[in-house]
């Protein structure tokens, strides 16, 4: 299984489309840090010259394009984390099935062994195509603007002390950055592998790709119309989510991984290969 | 011609929407749980009340339309999207996209050869955004009258304590025909020139990339109140029928009819061009 | 009829497909193209039918060139690789809605066409459930029925059982008249010379090879 693990990812990271997700996230992450970096700078050499009436700095912590949910980049950033996650491996299932492979496989390796690797390397795949443009923005912050803990009494930093982990955000900034990275890597990898299941029932290779973003937005929608926000998946992943707690991250988290999981190995094991 | 017209857009249609009716029931469970949840709440703030305030059709296309007011970045506050507004016309979208150019990769090379014109091809393409838009929206439009009928009144004008207690809008001197015009007629003529769009697009890139594109392009309207984005037209509360100081959108008609005329000819022009393999 | 291919050459991705070829090609023959996989055969047929431009030269049938004075040849029966037809609709429905966008032909022959294939016409099962043998067939049956004067068909004997190929062999046989040309690829050389009068081999996307093939009545 070790190396059916290896040549999955060595097909995944190598292939045009992983690199295609990150050039489209990398494009969104230029766009924001051209747009908001220079603007902080400004104002805080304006601070340093003492004569800018706010007295805080704009610091690395709050101009990442993970940072908030406010901007027009980071808007647009995670409203498409379902595709981005999803376009690097997503339809490989897809493609093992019709072209194929899945033959050469299954005769080689028990289909089980197959079908959990598969799993683990779309959602490797999918964490990474999101997190590593993430990691490449905070870089980025980071080369042009203090990184310092933040200032409470700044509104600007729009984390308030209702949102969740707030309190770890003001003592300890970069623990929060991480498990902001952590829970955007994890529910990235769940979005990618919630195109496997889908996979046994669909005749097209787009809809494998279309169904995370649709469930993404739907079941976001859904939870903000019952008054119930702290499950939404948007939410959830954004700083400036008013709702969630650890809870109900955990909740979620484990909510996908089985409808993902579990509908795609049982099926997978149980079906003929055809 | 006229027999190969009729073909090809019968052959669309029975693949493009007759054969995806799972797609439309999802849809359909959609707009029940909308219209229901909408019903609910309303229910829920009047109940006390001594109005006797029943939901009519109008105000549950008030609810879909609603968007988000006009957007300012001195006050640093970012936008919550609505969510409802944004699923709808997501799903459009992703839909056209799903099919769009399924069939030229399909072997249906068939087809083409017999009709001998790559343009019909593409007319019947234009055709068929426009006929799958507008079932799109008149299945919203047969669901919020079932409930109307069973929860609440069958109005097509806005209820002004809906709109009040809701969303804070004054809706006097708003006429009916102002009120259908911006959340019925403008919003199906843009979704059908922006699905054209779509469509053009995925004539030349990934059907995945020409989504993202749209989606893209949804969002910045959401930040930017200019006439080129054709999605400031789609919301009330940017609409200057509602008195909201926004763009002028009874010039949207037209600029949406030009983009279908555009992109009816420039898709006409790279389909010519391109190889169907 | 007459098909004149002049310095034709086709670029996919800066890979030279089809690579400056000539060739003439006139009614009354059955052209067989041969080669090993990758030689430029399908492609080769795709831009005889037009589906796909040349990067230089052109295709003429009749004087008139496909991609400027004509999208499609004007009376062509196709069938390259599998041919998409509506899923949820039997055979006997897709080829009548075929049949009618030029309604040259009755029920009648696409019945006599599916059953000259091996097809059961009044068999309801949908498309979608077809085997691939039944899907090729059907596919044949689609180029064949309306009697055109170009007939393309690309590896027209895959997936088919040995009474298939008599049959299929008999059609082509059939419909080989003083105007008509019909282009048959195949990897068996053995039909090929059966059925051709002219064998055209393509290397790499040129042609290398063309002769004549005396076929014993």
């Amino acid at each position: 299984m070790l190396n059916l693990i290896k040549t999955e990812i060595k097909r995944n990271f190598t292939g045009r489309w992983f690199w295609l997700s990150v050039i489209i996230s990398g494009a969104l992450v230029i766009w924001y840090s051209i747009d908001r970096i220079p603007f902080c700078v400004k104002s805080n050499l304006m601070i340093l010259e003492n004569s800018y009436p706010d007295d805080f700095l704009e610091i690395s912590f709050t101009n990442w394009i993970g940072s908030h949910n406010i901007y027009l980049q980071q808007n647009i950033f995670y409203l498409i984390i379902p595709f981005l996650a999803t376009i690097p491996f997503g339809k490989s299932f897809y493609e093992d099935l019709n072209q194929g492979l899945i033959k050469n496989i299954c005769i080689r390796t028990p289909k089980k062994n197959y079908l959990i690797s598969k799993y683990i390397v779309v959602f490797l795949s999918g964490g990474c195509a999101v997190v590593i443009p993430m990691i490449f923005s905070f870089m980025i912050s980071s080369a042009f603007l203090p990184t310092m803990l933040p200032e409470v009494s700044y509104v600007y930093t729009n984390i308030f002390p209702i949102y969740k982990w707030s309190n770890i955000f003001f003592e300890n900034p970069f623990v929060y950055t991480i498990l902001y990275g952590i829970t955007v890597f994890i529910f990235s990898g769940f979005f990618a592998c919630m195109s496997l299941p889908i996979t046994y029932f669909s005749s097209k290779s787009f809809l494998p790709i279309l169904f995370p973003f649709i469930i993404y937005i739907v079941s976001s929608m859904f939870f903000e119309l019952i008054d119930m926000p702290g499950f939404s998946l948007r939410q959830i992943l954004t700083t400036t989510g008013e709702q969630g707690t650890t809870m109900t991250v955990v909740l979620l988290a484990i909510s996908l991984g089985v409808f993902s999981f579990i509908p795609f190995y049982f099926i997978g094991v149980n079906n003929d290969v055809l | 011609m006229k027999n190969g017209f009729s073909v090809i857009i019968k052959r669309f249609i029975v693949e493009g929407i007759i054969e995806k009716w799972k797609l439309f029931l999802f849809v359909i469970l959609l707009f029940v749980s909308i219209d229901f949840i909408f019903v609910k709440n309303v229910s829920n703030i009047f109940n006390e009340s001594e109005l006797n305030v029943k939901v009519g059709i109008a105000d549950m296309f008030m609810n879909l339309f609603l968007g988000n007011p006009p957007f300012s970045s001195e006050e640093n506050q970012g936008i919550n999207i609505q969510m409802i507004w944004f699923v709808f016309h997501s799903l459009i979208f992703s839909f056209v996209a799903y099919y769009a150019t399924n069939d030229l990769k399909n072997g249906s090379y068939i087809f083409l050869i017999k009709i001998k014109s790559k343009i019909m091809w593409w007319l019947c393409r234009v055709l068929w955004c426009a006929v799958f838009v507008l079932i799109y929206y008149f299945l919203f439009f047969i669901v919020s009258c079932a409930f109307a009928c069973l929860f609440g009144s069958i109005s097509f004008t806005p209820n002004q304590n809906i709109a009040g207690a809701f969303w804070e809008l004054d809706l006097t001197g708003l006429s009916n025909y102002q009120f259908w015009f911006s959340v019925f007629f403008l919003p199906l003529i843009i979704s059908i020139a922006i699905s054209i769009v779509e469509v053009t697009i995925c004539l030349v890139l990934k059907p995945i990339l020409s989504l993202i594109i749209v989606i893209g392009y949804i969002i910045v309207s959401e930040f930017y109140s200019e006439p080129y984005l054709l999605f400031n037209y789609i919301m009330i509360l940017r609409d200057n029928f509602m008195g909201i100081k926004n763009i002028n959108n009874e010039a949207a008609f037209f600029i949406a009819v030009s983009i279908i005329a555009f992109c009816s000819i420039i898709g006409s022009t790279i389909i010519k061009k391109k190889d169907m393999i | 009829m007459k098909i004149c291919i002049e310095n034709l050459t086709k670029k996919i991705s800066k890979n030279v497909v089809l690579d400056n070829i000539n060739l003439d090609l006139f009614g009354g023959n059955i052209y067989g193209f041969v080669g090993r996989n990758g030689s430029g055969k399908t492609m080769l047929m795709r831009a005889i039918c037009g589906l796909i431009l040349p990067s230089q030269g052109c295709v003429k049938i009749d004087d008139k060139i496909i991609g400027k004075d004509m999208s499609f040849p004007p009376n062509a029966g196709v069938l390259i690789e599998y041919p998409g037809f509506i899923s949820s609709y039997s055979g006997f429905k897709n080829l009548k809605i075929i049949s009618s966008i030029q309604k040259k032909i009755s029920d009648e022959d696409i019945r006599k066409a599916m059953i000259e294939v091996g097809l059961n016409p009044d068999e309801k099962k949908n498309y979608r459930k077809y085997s691939l043998g039944m899907k090729q067939k059907l596919g044949i049956a689609a180029a064949v029925m309306e009697n055109p004067k170009l007939l393309i068909l690309d590896e027209p004997f895959n997936a088919l059982d040995e009474e298939s190929v008599n049959k299929v062999r008999n059609i082509i046989l059939e419909k080989s008249n003083e105007d008509n040309i019909i282009i048959i690829s195949c990897h068996d050389y053995e039909e090929i010379n059966m059925l051709c009068n002219k064998i055209i081999k393509l290397d790499s996307g040129k042609v290398v090879n063309i002769r004549e093939n005396f076929i014993e009545v």
